[in-house]
C-alpha cells in the first residue's frame, strides 16, 4: 500500500514526539550517570583518606591518587555524555511513563521496518494522537536522584574525614605537605641544652656558633621539619660536630708516626699540652738528621692542617722554614708552635663541650627515632587515638615513656664507653663496694622528673610509697653504695641530658653531708 | 479505510461485550472464564477447562451455545466410549428398492460445540480420535473424510481430583487446547447469585446474540490486528523462557521443567494477544496483552519433570517466575 500524506504527518508527529522524549531521558541518564560516576569516584578520596589514616603519604602521592580518580571520573562522564539513546528506547520508555500500550514502540517499530497497511495506518494515526497529546515535562518531571543522598552522605564523610580535626580524623586536604615532626617538651630541653652547650663551646673556643647551626637548631626547635628533615638535620650537625680537631690531630699524628712516636703518641691522645712540652724540649736535643725529618713531618703536617683549614698551618710551615735556619730560629719557631698548640688545648675543654653536644644529639636523634616508631605502632594499634592535626603531638604518655627509651639505648652506648658531660668522665675507675642492704620493704617508686613549679617541694620527687615506711638503715652507712649508685647513674647515658642536673642534684641532697661541699 | 477498520473493531467489542453479557444472565460469577472460552472461540481454538465437578462447566457450555446461535453437543467420556462413538460411523441402510448401502451416521463430534465432559476418563484411543477434529477440523472414516463444521469449538473438561482410573491426555493433545481454564469455587456473593437463579421457578432466558457467520468475521478481524516485531520477540522470549537450558529460563524453569512450551504456545500468547487488543480498543499487541495470556495458553504446555512432579509444583508458579524475569522491550 503506497504511503499517504496523512500517514507522513503522523509518522512526523510520532518521531518528533519521540525526540522530545528522547531528549529527556538523555538529561536524566546523563545526570544519573554522571552522579554515579561521581559518587562512585568518591570512593577514591575517602579510600586515601582512610589509608591516610593509618599510613603516611605524601601531598604528591596523595595527589597522585586523587588525580587517578578525577581521571576515571573523567574517562566514565566522557562515555557517558558520548552515549547517544534511541528513539526506540524513548517510545519503550514512553508508552511505560505515560501507560500507552506499547503503541508508541509499535508505531515507530512499524515506520522503521517501513510497513504498512490499514491497520499499522490505523495503529500509527492513533500512535499519533497519543504523541501530540504527550506531555513530556510531567511525564518527565525533573527530580532529584535518589543516590544524591549516598553522594551526599559520602561528601560529607569526605569532609569528616578531611577537614574536621576530630580525635579520629586526620585530614590529608590539610595536611598537603608531608607531616612535620614536633619535638615534645623533653626533647626540646634536651636542644636547649644542647644548643646551650654548643653556644659554651663556642665562647670557649673563641669562636661563635656558625650560621648554619643556628639555623639548623631553629627549625627543629621550631618543628618546622619532616622527620626524614629532622634527621637530616640532626646528622648534619652531628658531622659538623665530630672529629674537626680529633681528625686533625689523628693526621697529624700519622704524619709525626716515623719522626718522633712520643710526639704522634701525645698528638694522637689529644694532650697538646704534652705536646708543646715535647716540641721545646726536642728543639734542644735533636740531631741534624732529626731535623730534617721533624721539617718533612712539619710540611706534612701544615699541608695537612691547610686541608682542614686549621690557623695552625700557617705556624707548622713557619716552623718547618726556621728549622732549616739553626737553632736559635728552629727554638723559636717551636716555641710559637708549643704557644700555639697551648692555646688550641685550651680550646679544648670546648671541644669537649662540643663533643657532649653531639652525644646529646646522638640521644636526640634515638629518641625521636624511636618515638616515631611508637607512635607508628600506637597508630595502628589504636587508631582512635591520633592527633586530629595530622601532626603527632606529644602526650603525657610521651612524656613518661621517655627516659625509658632513653634508658635502653642509652645502655648500649654506654658499654661503648661514650663520653658525657661528667669531668670525671666514663674511664675513671670506681672501687665498688659492697651491695647495699636496704632493710625496707621496696615499695614502687614514681619519681616526678619535670618537677611542677607549683607543687611543694616534698611531693616533688617522692611519691606516697616512699613515705609508707622508713630506712631503718642510715644515709651515712650507704655511703660506698650511694657514690657508686651517683658516678654509675651519672656515667650512663640512660640519663636524659636536661635531667643529669636533676639526679645529681638528688644525689647530692641525699649523700653524707660535706661529699659535695668542696 | 482507516473508518472501515474503526468500525470492525467497534463491531468486534460489541458482539464479544453483547455475548459476555447475555452469558453473565446465567453464569455468574466465572466472568474471567467465558471470557477466556470466547477468546478461544475466536482464535479458532479449543479450551480445555479443569474443576471439580457441579461448578456450572456443562452449563457454562450449554449458555454458550444458546447465546451464539450454534449447535450444541455433549460427550461424557468413559472408559468404554470408542471413537466412534463420538465421530459417527458407517451403518448399512435399506434403500426403497430394498437395496442395501452404507450410509455415515455423524457422532456428536459434528456439531459447533462440543463439551467433551472428563475428557480424561476416556481411552487414549478415544482421546485421539479428537486430535484430528480439533486440528484439521474434519474427521476421517472408512476412505472419506467428513469436514466439520465452523466454527468448530471443543470445551473439554477433567476433574483434577479423581485420578484414578483415568487415562491423562498425551502432550500432543494437550498442546492443541488453546488455553487451559481453571475454574474455581464461587465466591459467597456469586453463589448467592446462583441459589437466587437456580433455585426459583424461572430460570432466566438467554438470547442468541451472535451467529456462527459473526463469529467467523470477528475471527478475522482479530487476526488483521498488526504486531510489531520487539513486542512478537516479547511472544518469543516468553516462550523460550520456559525451556530448560534456554538462555532465558529462570532458575526455577531449569529445576522444575521437563519440556518447554511448543511453538502453538507462541501462537497463543500473539492470537490471544490480538483479541485482548482489540478488546481493550487498539489496533496493536502490546506486552500486556501477552502477559495476560502466559498463564492460561502455557500452564498446560509446560511438562514437569520428575522432581517438580515430586514436590508437586504448580505450573502456574513457574509461569508467574517466568513472567518476572522476563524483561519488556526497552527499545
Amino acid at each position: 500500500m503506497s504511503e499517504s500524506p496523512t500517514t507522513a504527518t503522523d509518522r512526523e508527529r510520532v518521531v518528533r514526539a519521540l525526540t522530545r522524549v528522547a531528549r529527556r531521558l538523555r538529561l536524566a541518564r546523563v545526570t544519573r550517570d554522571l552522579l554515579r560516576g561521581f559518587t562512585l569516584s568518591l570512593a577514591v578520596p575517602i579510600a586515601v583518606s582512610v589509608l591516610y589514616r593509618f599510613i603516611d603519604m605524601h601531598g604528591a602521592v596523595v595527589l597522585a591518587l586523587l588525580g587517578i580518580g578525577l581521571l576515571g571520573f573523567g574517562a566514565y562522564a566522557v562515555r557517558a555524555l558520548t552515549r547517544p539513546g534511541t528513539l526506540g528506547a524513548a517510545a519503550a520508555s514512553a508508552d511505560r511513563k505515560a501507560a500507552l500500550h506499547d503503541e508508541l514502540t509499535t508505531a515507530y517499530w512499524f515506520q522503521r521496518a517501513n510497513e504498512s497497511s490499514d491497520w499499522i495506518a490505523l495503529q500509527q494515526h492513533r500512535a499519533a494522537g497519543s504523541a501530540d497529546v504527550l506531555d513530556v515535562d510531567r511525564l518527565y518531571t525533573w527530580s532529584m536522584p535518589r543516590r544524591v543522598r549516598t553522594t551526599v552522605g559520602l561528601l560529607c564523610l569526605l569532609i569528616v574525614l578531611n577537614l574536621l580535626p576530630l580525635s579520629w580524623t586526620r585530614g590529608w586536604l590539610q595536611a598537603g605537605p608531608p607531616p612535620v615532626l614536633a619535638l615534645s617538651q623533653s626533647e626540646q630541653m634536651m636542644l636547649a641544652e644542647i644548643e646551650r652547650m654548643l653556644s659554651e663551646a663556642a665562647v670557649a673556643q673563641g669562636t661563635e656558633l656558625s650560621q648554619e647551626m643556628r639555623e639548623a637548631l631553629a627549625e627543629l626547635r621550631q618543628g618546622q621539619l619532616t622527620q626524614e628533615q629532622a634527621f637530616a638535620a640532626l646528622e648534619k650537625l652531628q658531622a659538623m660536630l665530630d672529629g674537626e680537631l680529633d681528625a686533625l690531630l689523628d693526621s697529624m699524628a700519622e704524619a709525626l708516626e716515623s719522626t718522633n712516636a712520643t710526639l704522634a703518641e701525645a698528638l694522637s691522645d689529644g694532650d697538646l699540652q704534652r705536646v708543646a712540652d715535647q716540641l721545646r724540649a726536642l728543639v734542644e736535643q735533636m740531631t741534624d738528621a732529626e731535623r730534617e725529618q721533624l721539617q718533612a713531618a712539619l710540611r706534612e703536617m701544615a699541608e695537612l692542617a691547610e686541608d682542614a683549614g686549621s690557623d695552625l698551618a700557617e705556624d707548622l710551615t713557619e716552623a718547618a722554614e726556621q728549622l732549616e735556619q739553626g737553632n736559635d730560629a728552629a727554638a723559636e719557631a717551636m716555641e710559637q708552635l708549643a704557644q700555639e698548640l697551648e692555646q688550641l688545648a685550651q680550646q679544648q675543654e670546648g671541644q669537649e663541650i662540643r663533643q657532649a653536644a653531639a652525644e646529646g644529639l646522638e640521644q636526640l636523634q634515638q629518641a625521636l627515632g624511636e618515638e616515631s616508631n611508637e607512635l607508628q605502632s600506637a597508630e595502628q594499634g589504636r587508631p582512635g587515638e591520633s592527633q586530629a592535626d595530622g601532626m603527632p603531638q606529644p602526650g603525657p604518655a610521651d612524656q613518661d615513656s621517655m627516659p625509658v627509651q632513653a634508658a635502653e639505648s642509652g645502655a648500649q652506648s654506654s658499654q661503648q664507653g661514650e663520653g658525657h658531660l661528667s669531668a670525671s668522665g666514663a674511664g675513671d675507675e670506681i672501687d665498688y663496694g659492697a651491695p647495699t642492704g636496704l632493710e625496707v620493704e621496696l615499695l614502687p617508686e614514681i619519681m616526678e622528673l619535670s618537677p611542677d613549679p607549683n607543687d611543694e617541694p616534698g611531693q616533688q620527687l617522692i611519691d606516697h610509697p616512699s613515705q609508707a615506711e622508713e630506712s631503718k638503715l642510715a644515709y651515712e652507712l650507704v655511703e660506698p653504695d650511694l657514690a657508686y649508685g651517683e658516678a654509675d647513674m651519672l656515667d650512663a647515658d640512660t640519663i636524659p641530658l636536661p635531667y643529669r642536673d636533676l639526679v645529681k642534684r638528688y644525689f647530692q641532697a641525699v649523700g653524707p653531708r660535706g661529699q659535695y661541699d668542696h | 479505510m482507516i473508518t472501515d477498520i474503526d468500525q470492525q473493531v467497534e463491531q468486534f467489542q460489541q458482539n464479544f461485550t453483547l455475548a459476555t453479557s447475555e452469558i453473565a444472565k446465567r453464569i455468574v460469577g466465572y466472568e474471567g472464564i467465558v471470557r477466556g472460552i470466547l477468546i478461544s472461540l475466536l482464535a479458532n481454538s479449543h479450551v480445555l477447562l479443569e474443576g471439580i465437578p457441579g461448578l456450572g462447566k456443562t452449563k457454562l457450555v450449554h449458555t454458550l451455545s444458546d447465546v451464539l446461535h450454534l449447535k450444541f453437543a455433549r460427550i461424557q467420556f468413559t472408559p468404554d466410549l470408542m471413537p466412534a462413538d463420538i465421530i459417527g460411523t458407517n451403518v448399512v441402510q435399506e434403500g426403497q428398492l430394498g437395496e442395501k448401502f452404507l450410509e455415515f451416521q455423524e457422532g456428536p463430534l459434528f456439531a459447533n460445540i462440543v463439551l467433551a465432559d472428563e475428557i480424561n476418563r476416556a481411552t487414549p484411543k478415544t482421546q485421539s480420535a479428537l486430535l484430528e477434529a480439533m486440528q484439521e477440523q474434519s474427521v476421517s472414516v472408512g476412505k472419506k473424510t467428513y469436514k466439520l463444521e465452523l466454527p468448530f469449538f471443543v470445551l473439554a473438561t477433567q476433574n483434577p481430583l479423581e485420578m484414578e482410573g483415568t487415562y491423562p491426555l498425551p502432550e500432543a493433545q494437550l498442546d492443541r487446547f488453546f488455553l487451559k481454564l481453571k475454574i474455581t469455587f464461587p465466591d459467597i456473593e456469586s453463589l448467592h447469585k446462583i441459589l437466587d437463579r437456580t433455585t426459583q421457578t424461572n430460570e432466566p432466558e438467554v438470547e442468541r446474540v451472535l451467529t456462527g457467520d459473526q463469529l467467523m468475521d470477528m475471527r478475522r478481524t482479530a487476526r488483521e490486528v498488526p504486531i510489531a516485531r520487539p513486542i512478537q520477540e516479547y511472544a518469543i522470549r516468553l516462550t523460550l523462557a520456559t525451556h530448560p537450558k534456554s538462555s532465558y529460563a529462570p532458575p526455577i524453569v531449569n529445576q522444575y521443567v521437563r519440556y518447554g512450551a511448543s511453538p502453538r504456545g507462541a501462537q497463543a500468547l500473539v492470537v490471544g494477544g490480538k483479541i485482548l487488543a482489540l478488546l481493550a480498543n487498539r489496533v496493536h499487541v502490546s506486552c500486556e496483552d501477552l502477559r495476560a495470556m502466559v498463564l492460561p495458553a502455557l500452564r498446560h504446555r509446560v511438562l514437569l519433570n520428575f522432581e517438580g512432579e515430586a514436590e508437586q509444583v504448580d505450573s502456574d508458579t513457574i509461569l508467574q517466575d517466568v513472567l518476572e524475569n522476563t524483561p519488556e522491550p526497552t527499545e
